[in-house]
């Protein structure tokens, strides 16, 4: 609804954006730090969520955590079984799939992303 | 419950776009706000319900100054009803009028029964307890009469 109704809702508009910044940039810095660069995740799996449950934010968060989770615990499966006893770059998995289910995506609904049908 | 400007100033991005502004309205008094295109309404309201700070001067509801108070108390004694509203979300009217409740709870509060029962009695109270689980961007005329 906008920053307005926030501010006239007692929501300190600022301090909570500088916040949420910085509580943002440490979430995604450590998860970085711990797992290397997966591409392709983050990118895929809220769009194939909002098929599933609309766009409806209240169920898109909670269904985008679950099936995102899950996804990466597949990816890791294959990752640690494809070349055994090595292990691949678990971000070769998911740009392998991701990447594919973008392009469909984006083909389905050329309006989304602002080309003309 | 009174509201008193005291030499209102307000500036944005460093032009002034109101000052000067003394005003008082006394308990149960109704008040219109007329003037031409960007004469500064607008932005007289927004400094009373805190989107913009005052450059100078004070706003005062029942005693103390709004802008010197907590925001979520201050929130507390100043309601904001805006015609224009952006309606991205799929609220019922319902939990739109929930929404009002947010300065009385904490950050991680749920909704409980006196809050529902709250927003109950003003939908009763302003005759939209009819629309509750209608969409509230279905009823643009409802939103800019207080639901």
């Amino acid at each position: 609804m906008g920053p307005e109704a926030a501010a006239s809702l007692g929501v300190d508009v600022r301090r909570l954006r500088r916040n949420l910044f910085i509580v943002t940039s440490l979430i995604a810095g450590v998860a970085v730090a711990v797992s290397g660069v997966i591409g392709f995740v983050g990118l895929v799996i809220p769009h194939i969520v909002r098929l599933l449950v609309g766009s409806d934010h209240r169920r898109v968060l909670p269904a985008g955590v679950l099936i995102g989770a899950s996804f990466m615990v597949l990816a890791d499966l294959l990752a640690r079984t494809i070349v055994a006893p090595q292990e691949m770059p678990i971000g070769v998995i998911t740009a392998f799939i991701g990447a594919p289910a973008l392009l469909v995506l984006i083909r389905r609904r050329p309006y989304l992303y602002g080309a003309a049908e | 419950m009174s509201l008193d400007l005291r030499d209102l100033r307000v500036d944005i991005a460093g032009r002034r776009i109101v000052s000067g502004i003394t005003l008082h309205v006394a308990d149960g008094q109704f008040a219109g706000l007329l003037g031409p295109n960007g004469s500064g309404k607008s932005t007289i309201l927004k400094a009373i319900y805190r989107v913009h700070q005052p450059a100078a001067g004070r706003v005062l509801v029942n005693g103390p100054d709004l802008h010197q108070m907590r925001p979520r108390l201050a929130a507390r004694r100043v309601a904001v009803v805006a015609q224009e509203n952006l309606m991205d979300f799929g609220f019922t009217v319902r939990e739109m009028v929930m929404v009002g409740r947010t300065p009385h709870k904490g950050p991680f509060d749920r909704d409980n029964e006196d809050d529902r029962a709250i927003a109950e009695d003003a939908m009763e109270r302003t005759g939209c307890a009819d629309l509750t689980e209608r969409a509230s961007r279905a009823c643009p005329a409802a939103r800019s009469s207080g639901c």
